[in-house]
């Protein structure tokens, strides 16, 4: 062992490194100071004896307890002094020797520890001190399923170091990177670090990769732990760490050759289980009076209460709070609300304290959270003694057959209902209620969750690992290998947008494509659409739909809103009136006011354009132009209707028909569908685009716009062969329209095209004649 | 060449040779000569069939079809993706991932107990979708699916036990059935009848031969007491006992008032009841007044009595019941339930009526 670090030291010390070239000649490693200690630091300096790869726990210990901040060489402050205290008394802080032994000398080591062990803020810092990424230039990496959690951990560890945010500690986000060239720990999302090695295979800038929370199995992860096996075997100083809630790890230790395991215990105290003695029938209901029990028969302490969605969620804590306010013998409650759209500063108001009793001496008060499972792994709440499942959570579901990706309320796994009852133990005994009976828990649950590689479209991580140089998809290392279909679809769609050729290889295009951080269909769109003439309002409706919903719509004043919607609303589609509305929050100046006042999302719209300026960098990076048709510009309509070409370009897969009887049918898969009720399209298209299938109640397509079948015939003629097609009544018309084709020429055919385009906009005023057309013709 | 098969066709065959004999067959297959074949009742029905089959569904069912059909149906092979499947090294029907992983998991399968432990599980069709209706509690939908289950199971057990008899059998033996049934309740309305207007005559005359003779204004009690012991042939099957007492109370209103409690009674001499012969021994001894209460001879009966294994009345069978009945009024009254006549005598009976059963008549 020491032999190799040894040798390790011999390429990394007294060299100068290519990667710190920017910083000014005293901060790189300049062969003379390398005679009094490797990174030529001053004798008194508190990292003068550190060895990377050898340091002690002790060493670590007495530098953080120093008073000079050895990355900063500023003296540390009172408040880092109170905080290192309370980090002193994390269960992780006991493992450091433990840690390091395994680390300096297991590429691969799988740590895991309960939610509050302190393994996410610590065990990077531990690293930070082993592997000192400023005197090696490498970084060190450590990835989050959640951005807002790389967000909010970064933040406190920066502080946790006494250094500013963003310098030596940072987080990289999708459309936010928040890292300088100081930066030795950053803290990401672990689609961020995946698309990070699309251009640095290697992943040459870090040094160790720790990808936390790997219990919970997303899709970059694993595709993450994927790539972590192959890196490996390339990169022998890499250190990876995996790091686990769940006692799982079994699973991750056999899938890294047998990698050393190392657990944590968290500070847990025993939860009581009660399960119900009968299936309710209305598990809302029962999680409602089940906390208003709580709250008047137990004892002093926070309820944590999981539900599914932001509507559901809502609509309990009004409840709950009317409900408790009219008790006259109980405490006063809190009741706050926790999902992941909800702003920031609302979702830190779960932290705050339970009320005070009415009077002194009276019944304590309480803080209800309702929340998604959010609460079960990602955040931690102090106090919550008492938690109530009713044993569903939404996730995503995919299905290929149909192509619908949605997220459906469904079961939890037994592994998120241990999890969820943990949280009832944080700071005493605790009480879990399970709004199923024992029997249901059994048999009703699956073990685990399924991973998400498992529910999700492949299409963009396809692309990726291409673009990684990774061509046998069918044999890469899957920890959970996905269905075939699955990855069939995901090869055809890429095939049809010409990202990979029929060999499955990759296109020039597609390798563009990979490029933007956005679906591969967007990213074709964007990338068609200066040839439509309209780059610029593609970008911005393309930005607009990586961002939550930009509509509010209070549950309050849903007519007000409704009306607010309606003045952006274009009657060819939801793409366009999103265009609208980014045009309007531009003309506005992007005033806060004005959004409020339109019940528009001010925090999205602001992340949108954010996501815009991004966006623009991409394009002009791949030597795109940025381009407007003019508005005015005669036919009339053409504006729009180069821009509804453009969305054609990217989502000619995503295609209804309306049928005669009303109801549209996905094309191909011959699903019937209906408008999302949000969709603002007046008048009966005959062919739609559409974002999303999703199953809720019904089938819906939502986010369409109308386009025209010549369209589509000319953007995508290999997914338009009529050969392929199953029997329906868009199949008929397409039959003719070709047939008409070939008979009359080209030309004139796109004449005619534009005058229907205007007879059509002209018989929309009369919507309603038309609709009775509709009608006399079904009889 | 299907233009020189359509001339061959044209000409005549021998009616010896073997396509004379196959467009025979074939004929038979064919469609529209079956419609023919079929009966009216049959085309009607299938006409029904086609029309149910050809209403526009409502537009959820439609879609749930739609789903359920193409959530099932794998993806075609024919699908550009399959190809370039192939071309990546799959193969038709296996599974994606490293294949060293399976068999190394395969031994160490027992120890993780992870539904989704390694390779060897891995998915060779994607994950079914599950849509979640309402908002039934955890273990709602299983119960209702098992209730729903149940039923469905138990109206096809009916069903088949329905079918098990012949389908036709079993409707006339329903008609058969209902048709005996209105005999018999008829019978038993005679019997009654023929019954109260025996008993009064009896106990007329037992008061002018008996010493034993009752009060006066005993009548009430006698009536009850045939009531009780002889309405079990009046009573129609499975008549509740409120209905009892009102059918009782417009032959004979004081049997009304303990009509109930007499019913209990009756249940006991049903179940001893049986045969003929006895029957007509009791009867005379309980349509003579009895000192001793007539439970109390009955139960005295009971150890001596030889019907133990005969099965008891309310099991027989309607068609025996009423033919204990039409005997009882035979012998009883030399009433002929099939001519609808009492004769004046067993020998007037036997001389003028055709016969015992219905078929005689």
């Amino acid at each position: 062992m020491s032999d190799r670090s040894q040798k390790r030291a011999k390429i990394e010390a007294p060299k100068e490194n290519p990667y710190l070239a920017h910083l000014s000649p005293s901060e790189r490693l300049v062969g003379g100071t390398a005679a009094k200690n490797p990174y030529g630091l001053a004798a008194d300096h508190p990292l003068a004896n550190f060895v990377i790869g050898e340091t002690t726990a002790e060493q670590g210990e007495a530098a953080e307890e120093g008073d000079i901040n050895p990355f900063t060489d500023k003296p540390f402050s009172d408040r880092y002094k109170k905080i290192l205290a309370g980090r002193r008394k994390l269960p992780v802080n006991k493992h450091r020797k433990e840690f390091l032994d395994l680390i300096q000398n297991n590429q691969v080591v799988i740590l895991v520890g309960e939610t509050g062990s302190g393994k996410t803020t610590q065990i990077p810092q531990f690293m930070v001190f082993d592997e000192l990424p400023a005197f090696k230039g490498k970084k060190i990496a450590c990835t989050q399923p959640r951005r807002l959690a790389a967000m909010s951990v970064a933040q406190r560890v920066a502080e946790e170091m006494d250094v500013v945010m963003g310098q030596e500690v940072g987080y990289n986000i999708r459309f936010e990177d928040c890292t300088s060239q100081k930066t030795m720990l950053q803290y990401m999302t672990d689609g961020m670090l995946l698309r990070e090695a699309m251009n640095d295979p290697l992943l040459s800038r870090y040094s160790a990769i720790i990808l936390d929370e790997a219990h919970d199995r997303t899709l970059s992860t694993d595709i993450l732990m994927g790539l972590m096996k192959e890196i490996i075997k390339k990169r022998s100083d890499l250190k990876v760490v995996v790091m686990s809630a769940t006692l799982d790890a079994g699973k991750f230790q056999k899938y890294f050759d047998d990698a050393p395991l190392m657990s944590v215990p968290g500070r847990t105290f025993p939860v009581e289980i009660y399960y119900t003695p009968e299936p309710e029938s209305d598990y809302l209901e029962a999680a409602i009076f089940t906390a208003l029990q709580i709250h008047r028969t137990e004892d002093a302490g926070d309820i944590l209460l999981f539900l599914t969605g932001e509507e559901e969620i809502e609509d309990a804590c009004r409840k709950i709070k009317a409900e408790a306010d009219q008790m006259p013998d109980a405490g006063p409650i809190k009741v706050l609300p926790l999902y992941s759209t909800l702003p920031p500063q609302a979702q830190k108001r779960i932290y705050e304290e339970a009320p005070p009793p009415r009077t002194s001496g009276g019944r304590p008060g309480r803080k209800v959270v309702v929340s998604t499972n959010l609460a079960e792994t990602s955040l931690t709440i102090d106090g919550i003694v008492y938690v109530i499942d009713p044993g569903f959570s939404k996730q995503k579901v995919y299905n290929p057959r149909i192509r619908v990706e949605s997220l459906l309320v469904s079961p939890i796994s037994k592994a998120s209902a241990q999890q969820r009852s943990g949280r009832a133990g944080r700071t005493r005994p605790g009480k879990c209620f399970r709004l199923y009976t024992e029997n249901a828990f059994m048999k009703e649950l699956i073990e685990t969750t399924y991973p998400e590689i498992l529910r999700s479209n492949l299409g963009t991580v396809v692309l990726q690992l291409k673009k990684l140089g990774i061509d046998d998809l069918v044999h890469f290392d899957f920890m959970d290998p996905p269905a075939p279909e699955t990855l069939m679809r995901a090869l055809e769609l890429l095939n049809y947008l010409e990202a990979l050729d029929d060999d499955g290889n990759m296109t020039p295009l597609g390798s563009m494509m990979a490029d933007f951080p956005v679906d591969p269909q967007l990213a074709k769109m964007l990338i068609a659409s200066p040839q439509y003439g309209c780059s610029n309002e593609i970008m911005s409706i393309v930005s607009l739909l990586n961002v939550p919903l930009v509509f509010m719509r209070p549950p309050d004043q849903r007519k007000m809103a409704d009306e607010a919607k309606a003045q952006f609303s274009h009657p060819d589609g939801d793409h366009l009136s999103l265009l609208n509305v980014y045009h309007a929050y531009k003309t506005s100046g992007e005033d806060q006011k004005w959004c409020y006042d339109n019940f528009c999302n001010y925090r999205t719209l602001k992340s949108a354009d954010n996501v815009r300026t991004q966006l623009k960098r991409y394009m002009e990076r791949c030597d795109l132009d940025l381009v407007s048709l003019p508005f005015d510009e005669r036919p009339k309509g053409s504006y729009y209707t180069g821009i509804r070409k453009a969305l054609a370009a990217g989502y000619f897969m995503q295609v209804a028909h309306q049928e005669r009887s009303g109801n549209y049918l996905t094309v191909k898969d011959n699903q019937v569908v209906r408008l999302h009720p949000s969709s603002c399209l007046d008048h009966n298209a005959e062919w739609v685009i559409y974002n999303e299938f999703v199953l809720t109640n019904q089938n819906y397509i939502r986010t369409v716009t109308e386009v025209k079948a010549e369209w589509l015939l000319d953007i995508a003629p290999n997914y338009f062969d009529l050969d392929s097609f199953p029997n329906c009544e868009g199949k008929r018309v397409l039959e003719k329209l070709i047939q008409r084709r070939k008979a009359g020429g080209g030309d004139r055919d796109r004449e005619r095209d534009y005058d229907r385009d205007e007879s059509r906009s002209k018989s929309r005023k009369s919507d309603r004649s038309d609709k009775d057309r509709k009608e006399k013709r079904r009889r | 060449m299907s233009n020189a098969q359509h001339g061959g066709s044209d000409e005549e065959e021998d009616y010896m040779s073997e396509a004379f004999l196959k467009s025979l067959v074939s004929a038979s297959e064919n469609p529209m000569t079956k419609k023919q074949n079929m009966t009216y009742s049959e085309r009607r029905r299938q006409k029904e069939r086609e029309h149910l089959a050809n209403l526009p569904k409502p537009l959820k069912e439609r879609e749930r079809e739609a789903r359920e059909k193409g959530l099932e149906t794998a993806i075609s092979e024919e699908n550009k993706g399959m190809a370039m499947l192939l071309k990546m090294g799959f193969k038709k029907g296996g599974t994606l991932g490293v294949s060293k992983h399976q068999e190394k998991s395969s031994a160490t399968e027992q120890v993780t107990s992870s539904t989704l432990s390694s390779g060897s599980d891995a998915l060779r069709a994607p994950l079914a979708i599950q849509m979640k209706q309402g908002r039934g509690g955890l273990g709602m939908d299983t119960l209702k699916k098992q209730k729903e289950q149940e039923e469905v199971e138990q109206s096809l057990k009916r069903a088949h036990e329905a079918f098990d008899v012949d389908y036709r059998g079993s409707k006339r033996d329903q008609f058969e059935h209902d048709k005996l049934s209105r005999h018999l309740g008829a019978a038993q309305a005679i019997c009654m009848q023929l019954d109260v207007k025996k008993a009064a005559k009896d106990v007329q005359e037992g008061r002018e031969e008996n010493e034993d003779t009752p009060e006066p204004g005993q009548e009430g009690r006698e009536f009850r007491r045939m009531g009780r012991s002889n309405s079990f042939w009046w009573i129609a099957e499975n008549t509740p006992d409120d209905l009892v007492g009102t059918r009782m109370m417009g032959l004979a209103a004081p049997v009304a008032t303990t009509a109930s409690r007499g019913r209990r009674n009756f249940d006991l001499s049903d179940d001893e009841d049986g045969d003929l012969e006895d029957r007509k021994e009791k009867r005379v001894r309980l349509s003579t007044p009895d000192p001793i209460d007539d439970v109390a001879v009955e139960e005295k009966e009971e150890p001596e009595a030889q019907w133990g294994e005969k099965p008891a009345y309310a099991e027989l069978t309607v068609y025996e019941k009423l033919e204990k009945v039409v005997r009882y009024l035979r012998q009883e009254h030399s009433y002929c339930f099939w001519c609808s006549a009492q004769y004046y005598g067993q020998q007037d009976l036997e001389e003028n009526c055709p016969g015992e059963s219905e078929d005689d008549h």
